[in-house]
């Protein structure tokens, strides 16, 4: 309400108008239709205009002309009063037509106003597309009927007479309005004026009608009314609830709108689905109900401007259309899915028609269903259409070297979220990435996965299908995946593939974001979990397309980043097999079970952590007598101080098996050893297991006179206590010895370090010819250098030792630095080479 | 009137968001995020092929909190988000000097 002429009592006329009004938000409440409100409201304002007209009218021949949706007779209520002032020159009409737009203006209507002569409607017609629609559906309100009719045959001519080019333009427009608008028939909060599938796309099909002639329809004209009539009640209360022209149903308003019309609420129709029945609140029934009468709209539309519809419609093979399984509706199928964007037509004519669900009965449970959350953008099944199309696009070539090509078309992948692109796909070559270049792993492992491309689209298409319930979707997706992959005949193995799909969808992309991809038995875990690199590559696929067609939230470059990175920690572990095949994963288990039999003695929180906590490597290794005495003298955690040591004799004389158990601190391993090489033990063989709680275990093969180990025990203790220093002690030692270790031919020492073995810890590999204090002299190396040593395994070949370190620094990092690396070479050999 | 900055790893969010609650603050902040500090970037390596990440993802978490309570907020998140191992995060303690509640204009520590 303007205000500015308060003073002055509204004209009766509005007063009406108001009245009127109001009196129409209460039949909206009692079910009036779209149509009745709308045009009820119009006839309303035409009263009201004329009736001011005839008080400020000139002499000169006027026409008052409604034009656009007042045209149409479908005001809603705070829609604009689209009204035109055609005159055929003269002086008076300015004034009189300002003087009753001011007057209306004052009155609080939004009246869009324009003083034209025919020539200046006609040109502006042919300047301004808007304007020239709004002509196609105009209607005199008052005035001269022979000014009027001259104008409205005159703007018919004119667009007439290039229907092509009309068409043309009308492409253009809505192309255009649907990329700013969005899509009404699948978006939580659609733009009930100007979406896809909405009331501008049914107006689009009158102009085209009007112009073009009549348009061969998939949709009755009887099923369009009902959406239009159906669009104009949602549209009407959206004003009333808001006060203005608001076309947007934003999702705080759905139960508001949803109780102004008497939206029910109630289960959903047959449910398909087994257990876990379908429940609808009423605004949930109103957000479905627009999708299906939008999906009508835009199928009607669809079909007149894009000539894939037709050719899709010709080309749908009989069975499909009848929704008939035959290997070869199978194949086609796949085709369609297969084509990305390319299939979307043919995707919807079967789904328009029935089809789809006739051949998928658990489709129903996700047609047309809201997604009431931040992530999502669009209706589930709209969602995994969209999950399939990102999928196919993976398999497409992407773009060529050196960027899009300069026509603008971004190559034959789609790019998703245009206008949210990432900046990261804007980084020249060779500059700092933000994230991970995920597109290209993408397109690689696609590459990777041509054979399993098939199982991967119909995973895609069918990853959410369990969605709608309060049950896990997951598991309920992948009852109804297996019962939609039944109908259409999949073969049993391909069907597995897809079931675990289903179940597993969600998998990589949680894990990655909330657990700590960095401990080693976590990713063990999930290889054994997945099981196959083939499984692994087709989840990360999944993974990235349910992404990508979530939203631009849902798959940035920071979650890919994430997802890329437990992706390639688990293949290495699956591609190299040790720790996580078949055989292995079996004996861990195998061994674990029985671990956890016979510690029954322990608490079972204490033995929880213990079995969790220790090396995959550890369980793989040792048979099972040696886990249950090594795990009876570590499952309690020493005191700091604290140092364990049994020492069981072996088969042969002199030889023995020392275990050691202690809270893991820097130089540990290294002084242990040093002590037994100053007790007169050699150490021909060793293994390190270090549990996550810095508990280490240590497994030494020594053979020696004596068997002193109560002394080999304090020399260890008060090596660890500074008490003495083993350099001296062995330095004097060796010289003892110096003559008496047979030096036959010698290769010389090796050290490899090797980073590409383990994703979790840097690989030391020495090879040396064996002599006293040796093991010693290298793990004081590898302590000198500051790194922590967590597992290790020790073996004496003849005359050689061959030591394998698994390694991190102080920062629980591997070392990757070329320096660090160097320097510990360099070292380890100085160290060898001290003979 | 302090705002708790913290930039940590991913995987803690959860584990920072109850210590926050336990520690009495209700509302937070939480915004994706990459960065390195002594932490590398790394090249990620899927058959042969390489590919680099050069900042690390990160969640920073941002609270508000009276004086009195940033040793126990701190506190709170340091212990929630520490693994030991590099890589961890920071915490920034910075001065605010006004705070406003936007619906109903309240300011200060009635805005917290």
């Amino acid at each position: 309400m303007s205000g500015s002429a308060s003073t002055r009592e509204p004209a009766p006329e509005i007063q009406q108008l108001k009245a009127e009004r109001e009196k129409l938000r209460l039949e909206l409440a009692s079910g009036a239709g779209g149509r009745t409100i709308t045009q009820a409201l119009s006839d309303a304002i035409d009263h009201a205009i004329t009736g001011v007209w005839d008080r400020l009218k000139p002499s000169e021949p006027v026409a008052l002309v409604a034009i656009g949706g007042y045209g149409r007779r479908e005001q809603c209520p705070s829609s604009d009063v689209d009204l035109m002032v055609l005159h055929d020159g003269g002086d008076e009409v300015g004034r009189a037509a300002k003087a009753l737009f001011y007057e209306l203006w004052d009155a609080g209507l939004q009246v869009g106003h324009s003083i034209r002569t025919i020539k200046e409607a006609l040109k502006a017609a042919r300047e301004d597309f808007p304007a020239e629609t709004s002509f196609l559906t105009s209607r005199l309100i008052s005035g001269d009927r022979e000014i009027y009719q001259s104008f409205a045959d005159a703007a018919m001519r004119q667009s007439r007479r290039s229907p092509e080019a009309f068409i043309e333009r009308v492409r253009e427009a809505t192309s255009e309005r649907r990329t700013r608008s969005g899509d009404a028939s699948a978006e939580l909060e659609p733009n009930v004026k100007e979406g896809r599938g909405a009331l501008r796309d049914l107006e689009t099909i009158g102009w085209l009608a009007t112009v073009c002639g009549p348009q061969a329809l998939p949709v009755d004209a009887q099923t369009l009314e009902r959406a239009a009539d159906h669009l104009l009640r949602v549209r009407s209360a959206l004003h009333f609830l808001t006060g203005r022209h608001a076309d947007v149903l934003l999702m705080q308003l759905h139960s508001q709108v949803a109780e102004l019309l008497g939206m029910p609420a109630g289960p959903a129709g047959a449910d398909s689905g087994g257990p876990g029945q379908q429940y609808f609140a009423a605004e949930d029934v109103l957000i479905r109900s627009l999708y299906e009468e939008c999906r009508s709209i835009a199928f009607a539309l669809d079909h007149i401007l894009d000539p894939r519809y037709k050719a899709a419609a010709d080309n749908l093979p009989a069975d499909l259309r009848e929704g008939r399984w035959t290997p070869d509706a199978v194949t086609d199928f796949l085709a369609i899915l297969a084509a990305g964007d390319e299939g979307w037509p043919a995707f919807r004519i079967l789904d328009q028609s029935g089809a789809l669900i006739r051949a998928l009965p658990e489709w129903e449970n996700i047609r047309c269903l809201p997604q009431r959350n931040v992530y999502h953008r669009h209706a589930v099944d709209v969602h995994c259409v969209e999950t399939s199309i990102a999928m196919a696009g993976f398999f497409e070539p992407g773009e060529p070297e050196g960027g899009p090509p300069a026509n603008g078309k971004a190559g034959k992948r789609r790019r998703f979220f245009k206008s949210e692109a990432p900046e990261e796909d804007r980084i020249p070559a060779g500059a700092s990435r933000p994230g991970i270049d995920w597109e290209a792993l993408c397109r690689t492992v696609a590459g990777d996965s041509e054979r399993a491309r098939d199982r991967l689209l119909l995973a895609a298409l069918l990853h959410d299908i369990g969605k709608g319930t309060a049950e896990d979707h997951s598991v309920r997706g992948v009852r109804l995946a297996r019962s939609a992959l039944g109908r259409m005949g999949i073969p049993l193995i391909e069907k597995e593939d897809v079931a675990w799909l289903v179940r597993s969808h969600l998998l990589l992309t949680k894990t990655a974001v909330r657990r700590d991809v960095e401990d080693e038995s976590l990713v063990v875990e999930l290889a054994e979990t997945v099981g196959s690199t083939e499984r692994l590559r087709m989840l990360y696929l999944l993974s990235a397309a349910d992404g990508l067609a979530t939203g631009p939230s849902a798959w940035t470059g920071w979650t890919a980043t994430l997802v890329s990175d437990l992706f390639t920690r688990i293949y290495h572990l699956l591609d190299r097999g040790e720790l996580v095949n078949a055989d292995a994963s079996r004996v861990a288990h195998t061994r674990e079970a029985e671990l956890r039999s016979a510690l029954g003695a322990f608490q079972p929180a204490l033995v929880d952590t213990h079995l969790s906590l220790m090396p995959r490597m550890w369980f793989l290794t040792q048979d099972i007598h040696a886990l249950i005495h090594q795990s009876k003298l570590m499952i309690e955690p020493p005191d700091p101080q604290e140092l364990r040591l049994e020492a069981v004799p072996l088969d042969q004389p002199d030889h023995w098996e020392v275990t050691v158990v202690a809270q893991d601190k820097p130089g540990l391993f290294s002084k242990v050893s040093g002590a037994f090489a100053l007790n007169g033990l050699n150490i021909l063989s060793a293994q390190i297991f270090t549990r996550q709680d810095r508990v280490a275990l240590e497994i030494f093969g020594v053979a020696g006179h004596g068997g002193k180990f109560e002394r080999l025990q304090q020399d260890i203790i008060k090596a660890l206590r500074g008490k003495i220093s083993l350099d001296l002690r062995l330095a004097q030692k060796r010289s003892d010895y110096a003559g008496r270790v047979s030096r036959g031919k010698q290769d010389a020492p090796q050290v490899r370090i090797d980073n590409g073995s383990s994703d979790f810890y840097t690989v030391i590999e020495v090879h040396a010819p064996d002599r006293v204090g040796l093991l010693y002299a290298l793990t004081r190396a590898l302590t000198e250098l500051e790194l922590d040593i967590y597992l290790a395994k020790v073996a004496t070949y003849a005359e050689d030792v061959v030591d394998v370190f698994y390694v991190r620094d102080l920062d629980g990092q591997k070392v990757t630095e070329p320096e660090h690396i160097r320097e510990i070479e360099r070292l380890i050999l100085h160290r060898l080479d001290r003979d | 009137m302090k705002m708790i900055s913290a930039i940590i790893k991913p995987f803690k969010l959860e584990e920072v968001k109850e210590a926050l609650r336990t520690a009495g603050i209700q509302g937070m902040t939480v915004i994706e995020t990459r960065g390195f500090g002594r932490q590398r970037g790394h090249t990620e390596v899927y058959r042969g092929a390489e590919y680099q990440v050069d900042f690390v993802p990160k969640v920073k978490v941002e609270v508000l909190c009276d004086d009195d309570q940033v040793s126990q907020v701190v506190e709170a998140v340091m212990t929630a988000a520490r693994t030991g191992k590099i890589g961890d995060g920071k915490i920034f303690v910075l001065p605010v000097d006004q705070v406003y509640r936007i619906r109903t204009g309240e300011m200060g520590t009635d805005a917290i």
